[in-house]
């Protein structure tokens, strides 16, 4: 130790210039990389999907039929690149290796070279390698039309390389400024939930921008996507092969003075994340009140003489205080709120809009089923999204129960009467009489059956994620990128179960149909209602029951997380922890990690990647179209759908098989380690 | 095993004699590294513990594990002669415990958590009221009255644990660094709680690396490093004629000189 600091006493000094610093950057971020715990096979599986994709651009950019269709298409890619790049790092928050530059608010390192620092970092890796290879489609695509329009892709790829990575940059660091004020994590929740509830219903919208760029793009179109700086690229290569040489460098004059607009507002938004990093601003300041509000403050002063009357209301002894609780936090947590607003917008936009394109109103009744559906997925990690807050249970012993039964009439507290009321509103105001037997019969089974699961799920299965204390922002909920892979995972396990708890009340709903029985149609209601009922108690008592016999080992689990059950086996690899950790797992001592080879971690994660892919998109996506009747024009890239109507079905259950068998492959593999 | 049976507290067979906390052989791995190695330790009824060891010497692991919150790999742990891992709810009654960096439900203000918890002990809801107001009296929380946790600094974080460590009048308390960014008024306030605590019969056993502090607290010391414990007994058969920092650095062993290197740091 002594002869490491001793032994170059100028390295503090020496990063004169901007490259010096710059290689550092480089080099810590590296470090940075391969230090990330168990997240090397999600990020290999990441690089392996970004190959697959940039070579698919490289490709798609060859097939462009004549000039003006080349140049639409080519403009069409690098835009998704952009919104790749803009969304990626919003989306996993946390997840990436990036280099956060309040780590770098302490150094004596003049700004401006640090700005270009960080920029030079953030230009060299595997993410900006991969989108310089699919965007060398431009030139590739270029070839077909002269020597002279090459000669002009090469700069036009570079400098869109440039756009669309100092974009990201920009739009992280106003992110972070912005997540560092209470109402501006409200915002960015906002505005994520909007997002993502656009590009859950985007898919309709890419299908109909796939089929105009097929068919040949209508004016409208190709004039979007030449105007934004996405397009200027393939624009100056289009204009030089008809030797419009104004139209070549306008464009690229345009994206170099973009690039320079956007250095500028990066290095402006530098030192304002740098002074107020999100992780620790002051708390005090950012919020007084529990909900925010000063005349919540006010009435508040009253409220604590009421809270004995309130808690009356409930039922008494330790249930109705975990109601209590829990029914508090769903008021309060931005995190819970913003599930419920995510629920609402996807099942909207997703029903909506397919409704508004292909004139089919016929999915809307669905919308409080869907809603709750995925309140059940944001509910399927209770306990992990909790932290360790666990312990608290675990040292107020026999409460188990009260804590779960509690959880699960919180949540039927919450979820119920808006899905219902959603329901109702919908199928009356849409005029869709045919579906009532359907929406009444289903939603009570899908409504207890997910409070039942979701307990089930949580208490079984759960995944450790930073403790709610520590975290900066309703998203920033896990360091560990295999953490947020298994959430999703989790997430989706429960969409699945949810949806399936609907099977027996739609059997009998449809058995009354195909016999023009109303009455047995009438019987769906109650079955419906029973299995809820039946999955309620059901989920609820194993989840209590786990909680009470196995309540240590989930302790074990979310307070060092899953390593911690393969004790005395692993050979130890003396990884430190995750920067920023605290607490009990960084005292008691680094978690065993034992990544997998190289070779094999990439074959797995290829495997998974595959499996995925064969499953939901080209599997269950193209199965779920038909059975909702989804217009045939809708193909996308969902393989099954170009074949004839007979064979789709087949087709989609073939991708299943191909991709279960793709998975239990992958697993095999970690197990054979 | 009825929940109400629990809840209602009281009741709870305690062995005449048995110490306060008894550790046998406890020991718990992470990997390859053990992290507490075999550790035998008594904590007599009545005493004021103090536990010292380095960073990283297993102090926080071997307290998580002796009151339920980490699974030992082997050894047991018993509370007045009730073995926590294998009669856990008899023996969590006895225990108030501030477990070091636990996660808490960070949307409660203090006095929701307080009354939370009571209740969920099945306390009745006027005794909970009471506790939790003085509680939060005592311990300077009531200005805070509308803060939720999640916007607590540090030391009041450490105070509402405590507090919840407090609100069921157990009769021993396990703190974990208990005096870690508190402020010296708060921690005037902790010590003579704790003072009181151990004068009306009670046992307390903390983790600490300040040794002046566990000097003038603890009539009992125990020292860890390295996963084992070194020494233990009361204060004056542990630091002998000198100081406890002398015995301390005497026990755990002078790792680096530290004189040797830095030799920049003054030229």
């Amino acid at each position: 130790m002594a002869g490491v600091l001793s032994g170059h006493p100028a390295q503090t000094t020496t990063s004169d210039g901007i490259w010096p610093t710059t290689s550092v950057l480089i080099g810590m971020r590296r470090a940075l990389a391969r230090n990330s715990p168990g997240g090397r096979e999600t990020v290999l599986a990441l690089r392996f999907a970004g190959l697959l994709v940039a070579v698919g651009t490289l490709l798609l950019g060859l097939v462009g039929p004549g000039l003006d269709r080349s140049v639409d298409l080519l403009a069409a890619l690098i835009l998704g690149w952009l919104v790749g790049w803009v969304m990626g790092p919003i989306m996993v928050r946390g997840a990436g290796q990036g280099l956060r530059p309040e780590w770098f608010a302490l150094l004596p390192v003049p700004p401006r070279r640090l700005a270009a620092g960080l920029l030079g970092a953030s230009l060299v890796g595997v993410a900006p390698a991969l989108t310089l290879v699919a965007f060398a489609a431009m030139p590739v695509a270029a070839g077909r039309f002269g020597m002279l329009p090459v000669l002009v892709a090469l700069p036009a790829m570079l400098l869109e390389l440039l756009v669309v990575v100092l974009l990201s940059r920009v739009v992280v660091a106003a992110m972070t400024g912005l997540l560092s004020t209470r109402h501006g994590q409200e915002l960015g929740g906002l505005l994520f939930a909007v997002v993502i509830a656009l590009a859950s219903g985007g898919w309709s919208l890419a299908s109909v921008m796939g089929q105009q760029l097929a068919q040949g793009p209508g004016p409208a179109l190709s004039t979007t996507l030449r105007v934004l700086p996405s397009g200027w690229g393939p624009v100056a290569v289009g204009a030089a092969a008809r030797s419009d040489w104004l139209l070549v460098l306008g464009p690229l004059f345009g994206l170099a003075v973009l690039a320079g607009l956007l250095v500028l507002a990066w290095a402006w938004l530098l030192p304002r994340t740098m002074r107020q990093p999100a992780g620790q601003a002051p708390r005090m300041a950012r919020r007084r009140t529990p909900t925010g509000h000063a005349p919540r403050m006010a009435r508040n002063r009253a409220v604590t003489g009421r809270a004995a009357a309130r808690h009356r209301l409930l039922p008494a002894g330790p249930t109705g205080a975990v109601v209590g609780k829990e029914l508090r936090v769903w008021r309060r947590d931005p995190a819970r709120l913003l599930l419920l607003l995510l629920a609402v917008l996807i099942s909207g936009l997703n029903l909506a809009v397919p409704a508004v394109i292909f004139h089919g109103p016929a999915a809307l009744p669905w919308a409080g089923l869907a809603a709750t559906l995925i309140v059940g997925m944001g509910t399927a990690n209770m306990y992990g999204d909790d932290g360790t807050a666990l312990w608290l249970t675990r040292m107020t012993p026999g409460t188990e129960r009260a804590d779960v039964r509690g959880r699960q009439a919180a949540w039927l507290l919450v979820v119920a009467p808006a899905t219902v009321a959603l329901t109702v509103a919908v199928t009356a105001l849409t005029g869709q009489g045919w579906a009532w037997p359907w929406v009444l019969a289903t939603l009570p089974a899908v409504l207890g059956g997910t409070a039942g699961l979701t307990i089930l799920v949580s208490a079984t299965m759960p995944i450790r994620q930073k403790d709610p204390g520590r975290r900066t922002g309703p998203f920033d909920t896990s360091d560990d990128p295999s953490a947020a892979g298994a959430l999703i995972g989790r997430q989706y396990l429960m969409l699945l179960l949810a949806a399936l708890t609907a099977v027996p009340a739609g059997a009998v709903v449809l058995a009354g149909a195909a016999r023009h029985e109303p009455i047995l149609q009438a019987a769906g209601v109650l079955a419906g209602i029973a299995t809820g009922v039946l999955l309620y108690w059901w989920g609820g008592r194993i989840a209590a029951r786990r909680l009470a016999t196995r309540g240590a080992d989930l302790m074990d689990l979310l307070n060092l997380g899953p390593q911690a059950r393969t004790r005395g086996t692993g050979s130890y690899s003396g990884r430190p922890r995750p920067a920023g950790e605290r607490g009990v797992p960084s005292r008691t001592g680094p978690e065993p990690g034992r990544p997998l080879p190289r070779g094999k971690a990439a074959l797995r994660g290829a495997l998974l990647t595959l499996g995925i892919l064969c499953i939901v998109p080209q599997g269950l996506v193209p199965i779920g179209f038909n059975l909702l009747g989804v217009d045939h024009q809708v193909k996308v890239w969902f393989a099954a759908r170009y074949l004839e109507e007979s064979l789709q079905a087949p087709a989609a259950a073939a991708f299943i098989v191909v991709g279960m068998l793709a998975i239990l492959f992958a697993r095999s593999i970690s197990r054979s380690r | 095993m009825g929940a109400g049976e629990a809840l209602t507290g009281g009741t709870v067979s305690v062995t005449a004699q048995a110490p306060a906390l008894q550790l046998t052989g406890l020991l718990k791995r992470f990997g390859d590294m053990t992290a507490v190695d075999h550790i035998d330790l008594t904590v007599p009824r009545g005493s004021f513990f103090g536990l010292v060891g380095p960073n990283g010497a297993g102090k926080t692991t071997s307290l998580a594990m002796a009151v339920g919150l980490l699974k030992p790999d082997g050894g047991s742990a018993e509370v007045f002669g009730v073995d926590v891992w294998a009669d856990p709810v008899p023996a969590k009654q006895l225990i108030g415990v501030l477990p070091d960096g636990m996660a808490l439900p960070e949307r409660l203000t203090g006095r929701e958590l307080l009354t939370y918890l009571g209740l969920l002990r099945g306390l009745d809801p006027a005794t909970v009221a009471r506790r939790a107001q003085e509680l939060l009296e005592v311990l300077e929380l009531t200005e805070a009255e509308h803060t939720m946790v999640v916007d607590y600094s540090a030391g009041m974080r450490k105070k509402i644990t405590l507090a919840t460590a407090l609100l069921h009048t157990p009769r021993l308390l396990v703190l974990d660094e208990p005096f870690e960014a508190i402020d010296p008024v708060s921690a005037v306030t902790i010590r003579a709680i704790l003072r009181r605590f151990v004068r009306a019969g009670g046992s307390v056993v903390i983790s600490s690396h300040v040794m002046t502090l566990v000097e003038q607290l603890c009539d009992h010391v125990g020292v860890i490093a390295r996963g084992r414990l070194v020494a233990s007994g009361t204060l004056d058969q542990v630091r002998g004629n000198g100081s406890l920092d002398e015995a301390f650095v005497r026990l755990v062993g002078v790792r680096v000189n530290p004189l040797d290197g830095l030799s920049w740091l003054a030229s």
